[in-house]
Parts: C-alpha cells; sequence; structure tokens
C-alpha cells in the first residue's frame, strides 16, 4: 500500500494516539455509580469542601458500632481457638460467614470490585500492609479487591489520581504519616486532612534509631550530648522527601538546642549502606527493614523512635518518649477514601479492614514485620482528629525552623 | 552456598520449566517495546504465593536474565528499545540492520547477553565478597562521580555534531528535574500538573523517544517496514550461532564490559541501565577507530550487552548479602522474598542458605538458557522485520500505549510518553542524538542526589569531592576522556588547515 499524503497520515496516527492516551487519563470513572455523584466528584478534584466541616457525624450508629467491633473481636477470638474453620485459600469458611453475618452491609455496596490505590511501588511497605490486609477483606467483601501501584511525589500522585475518580467507595487509597506532613507543608493543590473522608489506621511506628556497631556513642544520650555541643555533625539519615524522620529530627533538635544534619536516601538501600560505610552517623529506620543487620551484629539501636519499646529487639534500651522528647509524628499505615463517600459505606470499608487484621493471615504478616508490637489502631474519627493533631503540629515546627515550605509553592 | 547445589536444584525438572517459561515470558516482555522486564517481574509477583519462594524466584531470575537480553532486541531491530539498556546496544544495532545484518546483531546480541550474564555470575560467586567491600564505600559523592563519568559518554553518542549530543544530554538532565525534589522536596517544573509531582520515568520516556518517534518518523517519509524479504532470513541459519570471527574480534569486549558492568550492578541504584551506557561509552573510549561506533560496529552491540546482563547478576549481591536492592527489579525480589518469611540479608546464607545458592545457580542455567532458546528465535525475531508496516506501527502503538500505563499504572506517563514521541521525532528530524538525552535523564537524578548529599554528609564541606579516592580517580577519569576528543579534534583541524583552509563552522 503506497502512503499517498504522509502529512494526513501523519496527522491520523498522531490523533488516533492521543485518543489512546485520553482514553487511559480518564481511567474507570465509575459506570454504576449513583447518578449526580458521579460527575461532580470527577470535575473538581480537591477543593471539594475546603472548611473543616466534614463528613463527621456518626453519633447515631455509634453505639451500634461498637456492638459490631464486639461481635468482630469474638469470632476472631473463636478463629484463634479453633472454633470456626479458617481457610485463606477458599472464597468463604465459616469465620467469613460468621463476620459478612456480623457487619452491617450498605444496600448494594459492594456490587462490583473496590480499587485501591497504592502511592507506592510493588513489595515496599505500604504495597505489603495494602495486599496482606487486602487478603481477607477481599473474602469478607465477597468482591475483588484491585490493588494499583501508582508510585510517585511520596504517594501523592496516587492519592491526586483518587480525588479524580467517582467518590463511590470504589476508588479507595492506603495512605501513610506522609500525606499529612505534605498537608501541613502546603505542596499539593488539595487538602490531604480536610479533603478525604477516613477510614481506618492500622499500623504504627516502630523506627529505631541505629548506629554501626563499632560506633563510640554507647546510648542515646551521649549521642544527643554530642549533638548539643557540634551542631549539625551529627549526620543522621532517614527515608526521602515528606517524611516524618526530619521532623522528628527538628522536634528533637529544638529540645536540646542543636540541629542534625540531615541527609534523605529515597531507598533503603543508600540508608543503609550510608551507615555501614560511615558516611552518616545515625540511622532512622524501621526495625523490620534491618532486623537481619541487627542480628548479624553489624548496627546496634541507641534508641526507639516512639513511645514503644521493643521486648525482643532490646528491652534496656529507652524510647525517645520515655527520655522525655517530643515525638511529633508516628508513622502509621491506614485507608483513605475521597470526602464525598457515604459515611455508612466508609462504616462498612472500616468494619471489613478491621475485621480482616484480627484474623491469622495478617496478624503473622504483623509479626513478620514486628508490626504486631506498634498497635497503632485507630477508628476513622480517631484517625481524623490524629491526622488535623500531626498536621498542626508539624506546620508549627516547620514554621518555628524556617522549613523551606515557601519555597514549596509554585 | 554451592554453586553445584542451586544449580542441581534449578535443574529438577519442575523448576526447569519455571525457569524456561521465565525465559520466554522474558523475551517476549523484553523485545516488545512497551513491555519491560520489570512488567513481567511485577506481574508474578501473585504468583509466588503458590509457587513457593524457591520457585518463584527461579522463574524471576529466568525473565530477568532474558528480559534484560531482550531489551534490547527491539533496539536493534527496529530502533525501538523496550528498556534503557537498549537504547545503547540500538546505537549500533540499528544500522546493521539497516544494513541488511540483523541476523549478525542480534546473534551477537544474545550471545554477548549469555557471556556477559555467565561472567557475571561466576564473578559473583567468586570475588562478589571483595567486590561488595568497595560496592560498600560508594557513598553519594562516589555516585555523582560515577555519573559524570557516565554523563562523558555523552561524545561518545553523539551523531556527528558534537553540540547537539551536549544540548540532547543537558535537555535530559532538565528533564530529570521535574517532579519533586529529591533533598528538599520543593515542586519543580510540574506547571500546575499535580501528577507531574512523580517527575518523569524514564521508561514512559524511551517508549516515547524511540518506538513511538520511530513510527511517526517513519509514517512521515512513507519509509517503514525494515524492508526485508523471505529470502534474506532463509539466508540466516535456523540456529544462528554468530561468526568466529565476530567472537574473536569482541572477546575482549565482552570480558571488559562483563567486568565493568557486574561492579556496576553491586552498586545500590545504579543498576543495569548506567552500567549499559558505561560499558559503551568506554568501548568507544578504548577503540582505536572511535569513529566506526555509531554506524553499525559490533562492538558497540556487545559492550552495553555484556555489561547489563552482567550487572543484573552483580545486582544479586547487594540484595542477597545486605537486603538491598540495586535497581526495579530487584526492589520486586525482595518483596517476594519478605512475602514468603524470607528476609535477605547477612542471615540468609546461614537462615536459607539452600535459597541463595538456588539463586546462583539460576542465574548461570538462566544465562545458558536464554542462550539456546535466544539464538533459537532468531528467525522468528527476524521474521518480524517483514510484517508490512502499517500493521506492525499499529501492534507497536498499542504496546506502547498498554506497556507504559501497566509499569505505574499513571495516566500521566502516556501524555509523558506521547509528548517524548513529538520530541523524539523532531530530534530525528533535526539529528539530536535521542540516547544522549535518555542518559541525561537516567543520569540527572543520580547525580543530583549524589552532589547533594554528598555535600551533606560532610557537614557542608565540597572538599569531599577531592579527597575521597575513589571519587578523585573517577572524576579525573572522566576529566580526561572529556578533553580527550576535544584535543584530538583541535589536532586533527590543524591537520586539515594545514592542507586546505575550511569553512568555519556555523554558530
Amino acid at each position: 500500500m503506497r502512503i499517498r499524503s504522509k502529512t494526513r497520515q501523519f496527522a491520523v496516527v498522531v490523533i488516533s494516539v492521543l485518543a489512546l492516551v485520553a482514553c487511559g487519563s480518564d481511567a474507570d470513572v465509575a459506570d454504576d455509580a449513583p447518578p449526580g455523584d458521579d460527575g461532580t466528584a470527577a470535575e473538581d478534584p480537591g477543593d471539594t469542601e475546603g472548611d473543616d466541616g466534614d463528613t463527621g457525624d456518626t453519633g447515631e450508629t455509634g453505639g451500634n458500632q461498637a456492638d459490631v467491633l464486639a461481635a468482630i473481636d469474638e469470632i476472631a477470638a473463636q478463629v484463634e481457638a479453633g472454633e470456626l474453620a479458617y481457610d485463606p485459600g477458599s472464597d468463604a469458611d465459616e469465620a467469613i460467614e460468621a463476620l459478612r453475618e456480623a457487619i452491617p452491609q450498605p444496600e448494594g455496596y459492594p456490587g462490583r470490585p473496590i480499587e485501591i490505590l497504592i502511592g507506592f511501588g510493588e513489595g515496599g511497605g505500604s504495597d505489603n500492609y495494602t495486599r496482606n490486609v487486602g487478603r481477607d477483606a477481599e473474602r469478607i467483601l465477597g468482591q475483588r479487591l484491585i490493588y494499583n501501584n501508582m508510585p510517585g511525589a511520596s504517594g501523592e500522585v496516587a492519592l491526586g489520581h483518587m480525588f479524580t475518580q467517582a467518590a463511590d467507595g470504589y476508588t479507595i487509597a492506603s495512605a501513610i504519616t506522609n500525606q499529612v506532613i505534605n498537608d501541613a507543608l502546603d505542596i499539593q493543590p488539595y487538602s490531604f486532612v480536610d479533603d478525604v473522608a477516613f477510614i481506618i489506621r492500622q499500623q504504627g511506628p516502630t523506627e529505631i534509631y541505629w548506629v554501626a556497631a563499632d560506633n563510640e556513642w554507647e546510648t542515646f544520650e551521649d549521642m544527643l550530648d554530642y549533638a548539643a555541643e557540634n551542631p549539625g555533625q551529627v549526620r543522621v539519615s532517614g527515608s526521602g522527601i515528606g517524611s516524618d524522620d526530619e521532623f522528628r529530627l527538628l522536634a528533637l533538635g529544638s529540645e536540646i538546642d542543636s540541629t542534625f544534619g540531615f541527609v534523605p536516601f529515597d531507598g533503603v538501600g543508600g540508608r543503609i549502606s550510608a551507615l555501614l560505610a560511615g558516611d552518616i552517623d545515625v540511622l532512622h529506620e524501621t526495625a523490620g527493614t534491618v532486623m537481619d543487620l541487627y542480628e548479624d551484629g553489624q548496627i546496634r539501636p541507641l534508641a526507639y523512635g516512639g513511645d514503644i519499646v521493643f521486648e525482643d529487639i532490646d528491652p534496656d534500651i529507652p524510647s525517645v518518649a520515655d527520655l522525655g522528647y517530643p515525638v511529633p509524628t508516628g508513622r502509621w499505615r491506614g485507608m483513605v477514601a475521597p470526602g464525598d463517600v457515604d459515611q455508612e459505606i466508609i462504616d462498612y470499608l472500616h468494619n471489613v479492614f478491621y475485621a480482616s487484621a484480627q484474623l491469622p493471615s495478617y496478624k503473622e504478616y504483623e509479626v513478620e514485620f514486628l508490626q504486631h508490637v506498634a498497635g497503632g489502631y485507630l477508628n476513622g474519627e480517631e484517625f481524623e482528629a490524629e491526622a488535623r493533631r500531626e498536621r498542626d503540629e508539624i506546620a508549627a515546627l516547620a514554621e518555628e525552623f524556617g522549613y523551606d515550605a515557601g519555597a514549596l509553592q509554585e | 552456598m554451592d554453586l553445584l547445589t542451586g544449580i542441581g536444584s534449578v535443574l529438577e525438572p519442575f523448576h526447569l520449566l519455571l525457569l524456561l517459561g521465565g525465559v520466554v515470558i522474558g523475551l517476549i516482555f523484553g523485545t516488545i517495546p512497551g513491555l519491560s522486564g520489570i512488567t513481567a517481574v511485577a506481574l508474578l509477583v501473585p504468583f509466588s504465593y503458590v509457587l513457593g519462594a524457591e520457585a518463584a524466584i527461579i522463574m524471576m531470575i529466568g525473565v530477568y536474565i532474558a528480559a534484560t537480553c531482550a531489551g534490547s532486541l527491539a533496539g536493534s531491530l527496529f530502533n525501538m528499545p523496550g528498556d534503557v539498556m537498549g537504547a545503547a546496544t540500538a546505537r549500533d544495532g540499528y544500522p546493521l540492520t539497516q544494513q541488511g545484518q540483523a541476523g549478525r546483531a542480534i546473534s551477537m546480541d544474545i550471545t554477548a547477553s549469555a557471556v556477559g550474564g555467565f561472567i557475571g555470575t561466576v564473578l559473583l560467586v567468586l570475588i562478589a565478597p571483595q567486590f561488595l567491600r568497595i560496592a560498600l564505600r560508594f557513598g553519594p559523592p562516589e555516585f555523582f562521580a560515577l555519573a559524570i563519568l557516565g554523563m562523558t559518554s555523552v561524545a561518545s553518542l553523539a551523531m556527528g555534531s558534537l553540540v547537539k549530543a551536549l544540548l540532547a544530554g543537558t535537555f535530559g538532565l532538565l528533564l530529570a528535574t521535574v517532579g519533586l525534589d529529591p533533598v528538599s522536596g520543593a515542586v519543580r517544573f510540574v506547571f500546575g500538573v499535580q501528577p507531574l509531582q512523580g517527575g518523569i520515568d524514564f521508561i514512559p520516556a524511551i517508549i516515547g523517544f524511540f518506538a513511538v518517534a520511530e513510527i511517526f518518523h517513519a509514517l512521515y517519509y512513507g519509509t517503514g517496514s525494515g524492508g526485508y524479504s523471505k529470502e534474506d532470513i532463509k539466508k540466516v541459519p535456523r540456529f544462528a550461532l554468530p561468526s568466529i570471527a565476530d567472537l574473536k574480534w569482541t572477546k575482549w569486549t565482552m570480558l571488559r564490559s562483563s567486568l565493568l558492568g557486574n561492579f556496576i550492578g553491586m552498586l545500590p541504584g545504579a543498576g543495569s541501565t548506567v552500567a549499559a551506557f558505561l560499558g559503551y561509552g568506554t568501548e568507544v573510549q578504548m577503540a582505536k577507530d572511535p569513529s566506526k561506533f555509531g554506524k553499525g560496529e559490533i562492538r558497540g552491540v556487545v559492550a552495553p550487552e555484556a555489561a547489563n546482563n552482567s550487572a543484573a547478576a552483580g545486582s544479586m549481591v547487594p540484595l542477597l548479602t545486605l537486603g538491598i536492592p540495586g535497581g526495579a527489579v530487584t526492589a520486586i525480589m525482595l518483596g517476594v522474598f519478605i512475602l514468603n518469611g524470607l528476609r535477605p540479608g547477612p542471615l540468609l546464607f546461614r537462615d536459607a542458605p539452600e535459597i541463595a545458592s538456588s539463586v546462583f545457580g539460576a542465574l548461570m542455567v538462566a544465562s545458558v538458557v536464554v542462550f539456546f532458546v535466544g539464538l533459537l528465535l532468531v528467525r522468528v525475531l527476524l521474521r518480524l522485520l517483514t510484517i508490512p508496516f502499517e500493521i506492525f506501527s499499529t501492534m507497536v502503538l498499542v504496546f506502547a500505549v498498554v506497556g507504559t500505563f501497566a509499569i505505574f499504572n499513571r495516566p500521566i506517563d502516556l501524555w509523558i510518553m506521547l509528548i517524548c514521541g513529538v520530541l523524539g521525532f523532531f530530534a530525528k528530524q533535526y539529528e539530536f542524538p535521542v540516547s544522549a538525552l535518555v542518559l541525561g535523564l537516567v543520569l540527572g537524578d543520580i547525580a543530583e542526589i549524589g552532589l547533594v548529599n554528598g555535600v551533606n554528609v560532610t557537614r557542608g564541606s565540597w572538599g569531599i569531592f577531592f579527597t575521597r579516592p575513589f571519587t578523585m580517580a573517577t572524576l579525573a577519569i572522566s576529566l580526561l576522556l572529556l578533553l580527550m576528543p576535544i584535543y584530538f579534534a583541535v589536532q586533527r583541524r590543524r591537520e586539515r588547515a594545514a592542507d586546505a583552509p575550511t569553512r568555519e563552522p556555523v554558530g
């Protein structure tokens, strides 16, 4: 076939690619979403409601909710005791049947698979959390969960995408502390705390301040003493941008009237090799990631980053909170939805994820990652209140230290 | 860790079958522009629940090694590399195809990959601990120096005009700065497009710059199809062994690149991509006649291929001994280990030695399998060159769109791909080397983080770049490599000026 008009042909191809791309961009705006909800939510991402008044009142269902949770706990205990059959490989077993019975379900929901956006790549902490809590949640829901890893900008790309989707409960996201920090720094066109509906918070902080085994500091106080005398000379590494690490250090530094040199590395690999090579002095890192290096004797803990002491690691090491220093943020993971999602659906999802986390397969995962010590569970309302508190505290710290939030705005 | 036990375990029928399956999947995903090895490995993650850690890892290694090799096949055949490393190979592979030597190009491509993977694994077993010790010394300043060294190969990627290569490289660096600042978190060059905060990933960019641009270009000029007939293909033997002459000609190239690639692979964060470009750049710099490169020099195919497959093996070292993933694929593997209750790190060799030796065995067997399966497929691959261009380009565009989206599920990546496609079209039109641009994009992040954190770890002193031996040596080599072509060019001009006065270059 001879190509007659190359320019025309060229234009046709460009346009068809454009069309393909455009199809991709629209993603799956819900087809069977409640009419009305759909269009508006997709059009104005983010600024759905700027004021503090949020979805709020769950007062009437409050008493009910406590009963539901009690019933779930009861079923979980029965599973634990082996009284109810539990088989994660099947579609449903006695435990799942009982849970479906116990959890009040909104009418017609879920009528199709639910998409969970994960703001980080496959195999990372957020991914592991989401997929593990999803395993039994999927069975209780009776619908598949579609995990959609959409990494970028410490989780904000996924969150930004969530706001462009219909607020019908079929697109939710797993979020971490970074989202609150980015909100406090006012980086995003939306406000995380004001614009999402909080479903559940399930994980807590497991960070530890580590040093290389041959470091001369014996205790956390040794390190702080040195830091107090030599501002900026103690180099601490933590995860990349918009992380809780840096704000914990800012708070710690302000307490001892000094500063730390914060060296962020995006991947855990860079952080660990920097510590082992002596490029940094202290590593602020989740226990689970570096357990092996600890057991191998290459690194040792100075203090627990939050207020929890890990009995199985070293009960004699203090936590930062024990020592009387402030810990402005935790490191949690949880589930959120667009702000306009029906409260009934939010409550239902809360109960499903809560129940899933009580079952053996998620519990085993928690133990594996040392998350079982951290706890961290909060229901939607508490989660929101805590997120607000964290945002205020971080914003205040950022202002106090002139953290260049100004440069963050375009 | 016993290599023989590992090989034994991999040769069990079930494991071998998985490995074979992995290699085939890897070859397919790697060859099709848009579907990269990362996508294939990520798709396998859910199966690891069923297969168990050992079997899943063996299969993933098959995919990884095969995809690393195949990533450049489409680069050689159509100038549409599926991955960054293919961008280096395409520089010389595609001209070979245009000269009617596609069979030679891809059989050498596959051979070099297999040899690279094999040497890489041997090195892994023999000298990994020593290498690792050096690799661990690689702090931010060394990464910065390494990125600078990589950038000096921009000159080797020039197509005629050095200025255009530099402009393209710089534009690549500029693209690398889009998104959130990796250290301070400032929003850069996003222009209010929120999803751009995630930055420009190089896979969508490469698919745009190469595959999409190539299709635009071919359509605009009404050219297309590789111009191969069925008879041409029949000339290639069924099992397309490379010629002895080619092997002899490139044996040192293979060895050099494998050594270099293996070391680069061990550096967490650098990975096979940088290895391919460094392998190519080094080979051009070391050649007595660098002018042949870019026009169909077989060493230009061998160097990046041997380097990146050797790097793939090397990247297992930090993963297995420290639990540090070196790149996207190893990061996914780390996830699989952890999901199956294994924790890669210093204790893996004590707690689960069979896994570690299986990994080594799988790497080695996979390299051999890639060699045989790959060479058997040469004719099948060449047949792709006979597909009418209208059909072929449509297929590639569909795969490009699907594949680009599948990596991170981000709609923005599709726009990036499309815009890069248009940019790539014009770049080709005005002879800007897009491979230099891609190099800038890949190295930009590494250089930036290295520089900023390098200053950070020394508490604000710039002296670190001149006091650490490795950093200084690397920077010195970079400077030398940078000045040498200029020196030669000046000398050549003098000679020419002595012969006959030439026209002053414009601009």
